[in-house]
């Protein structure tokens, strides 16, 4: 049994517009599609990742997998739950991280919110207080017995981290759980979830975090207009879809033409000047495609050409630089 | 380990509202005057009002301020079974904590009537002040009050009104905004339940369209049993209609309570507001 399942799913959303609409075409019936046949499976303790752009289909999955929306078509099931057929069965399974800033109670602090849904959650008073203090410390939330309403964009999201994070529900789904963090309570934040994970524990995230979801997820999944367009670990979807690496090459006084002699080089895909020849530096960008020159043997290669080389950077192939493609359409 | 989805959660929301409310600390010492000035304002209009001019109130004891006293104490549940349950949803949604509730085991019907609880005790600790003071202070005449009787009304009433409000709260769930049941339940009844004068005093025509208002059965029985201390069984009549209508409003509460929740989560719309 998986922790997480995807079985077919599309989500079709009905468009509902105003009057004006209403009276213009009063038989017309809009929707949009947020998700199109989209199957995946997660194991217990995997971390797995779903990217895309926006409106790609991410919180809707979410969502659905939480049991706040219905799928249009398709089973989603938590731990063999059918989460349409059995939603509080599979709600009292998961923690679910949203990606609004809202969705706590102003006037409350932060600690009598988390009492109200660790409430809501079944536990105990003392399992409410001891999660409280654990999470406060982790997440650094100092401000936890201050009013809602005075909290920071970044301590409203640790607030909502800790929400997720309470109890012991064996599938986290997060969407967005780093956004607003500063670098160091997210980093603290994503070895807490990689530490979880290690406890069985499944970890689903949405996010824009290229960086972060690199470090901890087993396995990316990628989303655009509600396609599923790749799925595996960094490392095989990079393979898969040939991410040119990328190398920012800085000389000192170079002639007009400078760069002509590395367009002959096997392997070489573009060749970008980047600066007119009397600047005193030019630059130019060096996009590798494959087959050819290994990036280390170009690096040499090029400081062997270039005695006044005063930069050069190699960038290897990127989720940045996949995401990027998928998010023009150029992988579909 | 199967979840209790009822356990704790009811207190949870009470203790959660009550801390919101008295928060706002000037709202909550305003609402407490607000009784004390209603009072008065009644008191007075009442000793306007002669009664041996009035026939119309001789079934209720004879003393307006009494009589409208009652009315404004008890259409103080309608407004709250009303307006609670679809308030409370239109403020989650604004406040973007309703799919944070039902994103935990809590059943929706459990989170609806859990979030009611603390606008139920403020009427009900309304209705007491309004009649402790009214006794104390301004000479409201209860003769022999048939108390069992008038809990037994006052319960059909909250019943009743809160499943028109668990109607309206399913509108809202849907439609976001506009909340036909309310408008219709909230104006007619005022003017026609018998809040500030007998439906007697109504043309027959109109006195016919009171009759189908539950309001209507609801002031009667708690006036007569408060006001006159008649028995259950001279009040048959009134105790029927509200059963009645009591047992219709339930069915149809959940009913549309079940649909609406249902098409949120299929279009997508639980926090939209």
């Amino acid at each position: 049994m998986h922790a997480a399942e995807f079985i077919h799913v599309s989500k079709t959303y009905p468009i509902r517009g105003g009057l004006d609409r209403l009276f213009r075409n009063p038989f017309r019936r809009e929707s949009l599609v947020a998700l199109s046949d989209v199957s995946f499976s997660v194991d217990s303790g995997e971390v797995v990742a779903l990217l895309g752009p926006n409106g790609s289909g991410k919180s809707t999955a979410l969502k659905i997998l939480a049991s706040l929306i219905l799928p249009t078509a398709g089973i989603a099931r938590i731990e063999g739950r059918d989460t349409s057929k059995e939603s509080l069965a599979t709600r009292g399974r998961i923690g679910y991280c949203m990606a609004e800033e809202r969705s706590f109670y102003f006037r409350l602090s932060g600690r009598q919110n988390l009492r109200f849904f660790g409430k809501l959650r079944g536990l105990s008073d003392a399992r409410i207080e001891r999660d409280i203090d654990d999470l406060a410390a982790l997440l650094a939330l100092d401000e936890v017995d201050e009013r809602f309403m005075t909290y920071s964009t970044g301590t409203r999201q640790k607030l909502s981290v800790a929400r997720s994070l309470m109890g012991d529900q064996p599938v986290l789904l997060l969407d967005e759980p780093t956004r607003g963090l500063d670098p160091y309570t997210s980093s603290l934040f994503l070895e807490r979830l990689r530490l979880i994970a290690s406890t069985g524990k499944t970890v689903i995230l949405a996010s824009h975090d290229l960086g972060a979801v690199d470090r901890i997820a087993d396995r990316l999944i990628f989303l655009h207009k509600g396609e599923m367009l790749a799925e595996g670990s960094s490392e095989e979807v990079l393979n898969r879809f040939d991410v040119p690496s990328e190398i920012e090459l800085e000389v000192a006084g170079a002639k007009e033409g400078w760069t002509a002699p590395l367009k002959e080089v096997p392997g070489i895909d573009l060749v970008e000047e980047k600066s007119a020849p009397g600047e005193g530096a030019s630059r130019c960008r060096i996009v590798l495609g494959g087959g050819g020159i290994e990036p280390d043997e170009l690096l040499r290669l090029l400081r062997g050409r270039f005695r006044t080389v005063s930069r050069l950077s190699l960038r290897k192939g990127s989720l940045e630089e996949l995401y990027k493609r998928f998010s023009r359409g150029e992988e579909t | 380990m199967m979840l209790d989805p009822v356990r704790g959660r009811p207190w949870a929301f009470l203790r959660k509202d009550l801390q919101v409310a008295t928060s706002y600390r000037l709202a909550f010492v305003l609402q407490l005057f607000g009784i004390a000035l209603t009072l008065a304002l009644f008191y007075f209009l009442a000793r306007l009002i002669d009664t041996t001019m009035n026939p119309y109130l001789d079934r209720y004891g004879g003393d307006y301020f009494s009589f409208v006293l009652i009315g404004v104490a008890v259409s103080n549940y309608l407004s709250t079974g009303l307006n609670a349950f679809a308030s409370r949803i239109r403020d989650e949604q604004v406040l973007g904590t309703l799919e944070a509730i039902l994103s935990t085991p809590t059943r929706f019907s459990t989170y609806l009537l859990s979030s009611a609880i603390w606008n139920f005790l403020w009427a009900s600790f309304t209705i007491v002040i309004y009649l402790v003071f009214g006794v104390l202070f301004f000479d409201l005449k209860m003769v022999n009050p048939n108390l069992p009787v008038a809990l037994l009304f006052l319960s059909l009433t909250v019943i009743a009104f809160s499943s028109l409000g668990i109607l309206a709260a399913s509108f809202i769930l849907v439609m976001k905004r506009g909340n036909p049941v309310n408008w219709v339940f909230t104006s007619l009844s005022r003017l026609l339940g018998g809040v500030y004068f007998p439906v007697s005093v109504l043309p027959v025509w109109l006195q016919k369209a009171a009759f189908l208002l539950p309001l209507t059965y609801s002031l009667e029985g708690m006036r007569m049993a408060l006001l006159t201390g008649v028995a259950l069984a001279d009040l048959k009549k009134e105790l029927l209609a509200l059963v009645v209508f009591t047992a219709a409003a339930l069915f149809f509460g959940i009913l549309s309570a079940r649909f609406a929740i249902r098409r949120a989560r299929r279009d997508g719309t639980l926090g939209q507001y």
